[in-house]
């Protein structure tokens, strides 16, 4: 597994400037691997960057066990916190009217037969959720 | 702060110090250019004020070379532009020694476009009651940031030194003046204040919606009865006391978040009414009140203010919100990113602010615009047809329109007019809020460039540069806004699409006078620069093309020496600009003589001359638009000057926006030496029109010289 922490490792901790991702993407422009963890922690994110920075690595997952892991310090509800995470993605789409958000991180994990993980980290540094899809 | 940062707050800091030495000008201008004692005595104080800041220019131009240089020094340099920055405003507010020069009338359009958001909120309330709509009036004042006031300024002396001396005889003298005590009425007392060394910078002005949004906010807006409530219900899930927990933690208890959440409703209203104008302001006023006033405890950190007005404004102006735009935002951005890395607690580094500003985005993004599709968003409920007309530019944003809007300005045009896509020639207006949209893009690329270029140049010359820039841009904007409204009001739907214009049949070289057919061709391939064109249809005729009268008029008067003497220079402050604003008039008395000027802008071809005429109607009445001067050498650039002379028996009403003229379109074989390239010539690109400049005449000089030789001889 890769662990990436784009600020305590590479010090990127402005993840909503969209210049500051692509520079930040060529850094890992040799990568495969077939699981990733994102690690959010102490970054400040916004759509559409982030989920330009996701669809980045999904690209970059090979193997049949694909795992994808968010950490992220955000104490929103699960769909919102999706939302932020993933709107404007091409690989998990969450704007389908009919569907949940939930279920439509689902139906992706699934299609690209991958799994995703979502951890929310609280003040302490301890996990305080956990989602689980695919 | 990096090198790119540095030059950011560099550059706004030569902007304080160029605007300042500009309004200086312009009190020197408006008050002391004529010759007497008391005139000499006040300038020796005004130049106090410009040796300070000349000195502190001095200073910026050393600095550019320092930060471009290998030895550059981030935090010596960020000092002390924040020193200079900071010494700015302290001249600012001693301002109050020099009288205050007049506010543009472009200002007065600003208060009307204010007032029009004030008219969107139809029910308006004072206590308990409906009230009638208040105008709310914009003054120039000594203070460095804008301003709001909801109280009388002299509220104080009216209470405790009037309000008493009433009281006094009444008591002493047995009289009743009851009814002359001074009540505070509050609605009728607010008014907005503007620094004076902006008073010509529109782009500064957008800031004041913020203090008139929180003037508008009630209660009543928001489902559960207060901007609070409202906000909490939003964070109602299990996680909710670890919420709380975390928020007391940092010290974000319910009055702050409260204080954060009313502070972003005033920004993003902003936002919604002038679009990414808006933001460029709220940077700017950020920067500045950095520098000058007392960090202000309990406000949203600048940063977090404007990265929540980015994401509003990119969810409603998407179209104007184009990937340059971004960089130039994120480019601006990055001096208010590095102040708050500064601090000790900050959006990166705290989990807490970066929870809230995620909440503070899904609860600004569903109350303004319902995105989760419930129905009833802010805007839904409160912005009625009036607020609609003013936002209306949402719609007609168009990005790449905007980018040749930009290139023109960066030409020194005027940008009052966009023109529409298709086959067929047309503009429409441009609105207030596109115009400063594209003035703050090009001020933060091109013209920023341009003044770095500048900064490396000998110093002599710089201050010289820059205010030319200043005041170029300054002008271009100002006219556009000003001439955007007449357009406005003279827009109809063009009738060229049923006209047949034959692009095959253009005329060869030295034909002589052009056609309508190769009048629009040139027209249309941008060869021939008319700007704005309000209706092709009726401006072009068979052979000429109507020009309107412009808003501005040059009144003459009688010299102070009774005669005009080119030599001595009395021409000079025998006449005086008049400005006018939207719908005013000016009536021309018999046998009186004005300047006025075209309200198009214009741009010859260099192998192409004109002919002004005036238009047969007006003729009957008696008016003449020039006199004796009324050919236009090719490669000439700027509005025509129009010598009004009322030639009738009867006053006339002259409004801005009548056709009162035509030009006349001459093919020729390309001079030697066109307008735009003799350095000779008096009036080129000129944005209003100007007195005679006859005394920069070679001969002038002449006479003077051997006047002067020959009294000295006297001697």
């Amino acid at each position: 597994m890769r662990k990436i922490s784009f600020s305590a490792d590479y010090g990127y901790s402005d993840l909503a400037d969209a210049s500051a991702v692509d520079e930040l993407l060529l850094l890992f422009v040799d990568c495969v691997d077939n699981e990733y963890c994102l690690d959010f922690l102490g970054c400040f994110i916004d759509y559409p960057t982030t989920s330009v920075l996701i669809d980045y690595f999904i690209s970059k997952l090979s193997g049949n066990n694909r795992k994808l892991i968010v950490l992220t310090d955000l104490l929103l509800p699960e769909d919102i916190l999706l939302k932020l995470l993933f709107i404007g993605s091409k690989y998990v789409v969450v704007e389908k009217s009919e569907v949940s958000v939930v279920d439509c991180v689902k139906l992706s994990s699934r299609e690209n037969n991958m799994c995703i993980t979502v951890k929310v980290y609280g003040q302490e540094n301890n996990i305080i959720r956990e989602y689980l899809y695919g | 702060m990096d090198k790119d940062s540095s030059l950011i707050y560099l550059f706004e800091a030569i902007d304080r110090v160029i605007r300042f030495l500009m309004h200086i000008q312009d009190v020197r201008s408006q008050f002391y250019d004529y010759d007497d004692n008391q005139a000499k005595t006040s300038l020796v104080y005004i130049k106090s004020y410009e040796d300070a800041v000349d000195k502190l220019l001095n200073i910026l131009v050393l600095l550019y070379d320092k930060i471009c240089g290998e030895s550059f020094q981030e935090e010596s340099a960020y000092r002390t532009i924040e020193g200079i920055i900071k010494t700015i405003g302290l001249l600012h507010n001693e301002l109050h020694y020099l009288p205050r020069p007049s506010e543009p009338i472009e200002l007065k359009r600003f208060g009307r476009i204010i007032n029009k958001s004030i008219i969107g909120f139809n029910d308006y309330k004072v206590g308990d009651e409906l009230a009638e709509k208040p105008s709310y009036p914009i003054y120039l004042s000594e203070s460095i940031s804008e301003s709001a006031y909801l109280t009388d300024p002299i509220q104080e002396i009216k209470k405790y030194y009037i309000n008493p001396l009433i009281c006094q005889v009444n008591g002493e003298f047995g009289l009743s003046l009851d009814r002359c005590e001074f009540e505070y009425v509050e609605s009728a007392l607010f008014h907005l204040s503007i620094p004076r060394i902006d008073a010509n910078n529109p782009i500064r002005w957008p800031s004041l919606i913020h203090e008139v949004a929180h003037k508008l906010m009630r209660n009543e807006y928001f489902k559960s009865g207060g901007i609070y409530e409202d906000f909490i219900e939003l964070y109602d899930f299990s996680a909710r006391e670890e919420m709380d927990t975390m928020m007391s933690n940092n010290g974000l208890t319910k009055e702050v978040v409260k204080k954060w959440l009313i502070e972003c409703w005033c920004d993003l209203l902003g936002c919604i009414m002038m679009g990414p104008s808006f933001w460029f302001s709220q940077n700017s006023a950020f920067l500045f009140g950095r520098s000058t006033i007392e960090k202000k405890e309990g406000y949203p950190t600048p940063y977090f203010r404007l990265r929540l007005m980015n994401v509003i404004l990119r969810h409603r102006f998407g179209e104007m919100i184009s990937d340059d735009v971004v960089k130039v935002m994120n480019l601006s951005m990055s001096l208010s990113k590095a102040f708050e890395l500064e601090l000790q607690e900050n959006l990166f580094n705290n989990s807490a602010y970066r929870n809230l500003f995620v909440f503070f985005r899904i609860f600004f993004l569903k109350h303004f615009f319902s995105v989760d599709g419930e129905s009833g968003g802010f805007l839904d409920r409160r912005m009625n047809e009036s607020i609609a007309s003013i936002v209306r530019y949402k719609n007609l944003a168009d990005g790449d329109a905007m980018n040749i809007a930009r290139k023109k300005l960066a030409k020194g045009y005027p940008i009052p007019s966009i023109r529409v896509d298709g086959d067929v020639f047309k503009e429409r207006p441009a609105q207030i809020q596109e115009i400063l949209h594209i003035a703050n893009i090009y001020r933060n690329t091109g013209m920023q460039e341009e003044v770095f270029n500048i900064l490396r140049e000998e110093i002599s010359d710089v201050k010289t540069k820059l205010m030319a820039i200043f005041k170029r841009f300054d002008m271009s904007v100002l006219r556009s806004i000003q001439v955007s409204e007449w357009f406005d009001l003279y827009d109809s739907e063009s009738k060229i699409g049923d006209m047949i214009y034959d692009e095959s049949q253009q005329p060869e070289k030295g034909y002589g006078l052009l056609n309508d057919n190769y009048i629009y061709q040139k027209i249309k391939s941008d060869e021939l620069v008319i700007i704005p064109i309000m209706n092709i249809s009726d401006q072009l005729g068979s052979t000429s093309f109507d020009i309107r009268l412009g808003t501005s008029l040059q009144v003459y008067m009688h010299t102070k020496y009774g005669v005009v003497d080119f030599v001595s220079g009395d021409v000079l402050g025998n006449s005086r600009t008049l400005d006018l604003d939207y719908l005013e008039s000016f009536t021309i008395s018999p046998s009186q003589f004005v300047l006025g000027h075209s309200m198009e802008y214009i741009k010859l071809p260099v192998d192409m001359a004109a002919q002004v005429e005036g238009r047969s109607s007006f003729a009957r009445l008696g008016l003449q638009v020039h006199m004796t001067a009324g050919f236009v050498d090719p490669g000439f650039e700027g509005v025509l000057t129009f010598e009004i002379y009322n030639a009738g028996h009867n006053p006339i009403k002259l409004y801005p926006g009548l056709r009162i003229g035509q030009l006349r379109f001459i093919q020729i074989s390309e001079p030697m030496r066109p307008y735009n390239r003799n350095i000779d010539a008096k009036y080129g690109g000129l944005l209003v029109q100007h007195e005679s400049k006859q005394f920069k005449d070679s001969e002038v000089g002449k006479i003077k010289e051997k006047i002067n030789e020959y009294h000295f001889k006297c001697r």
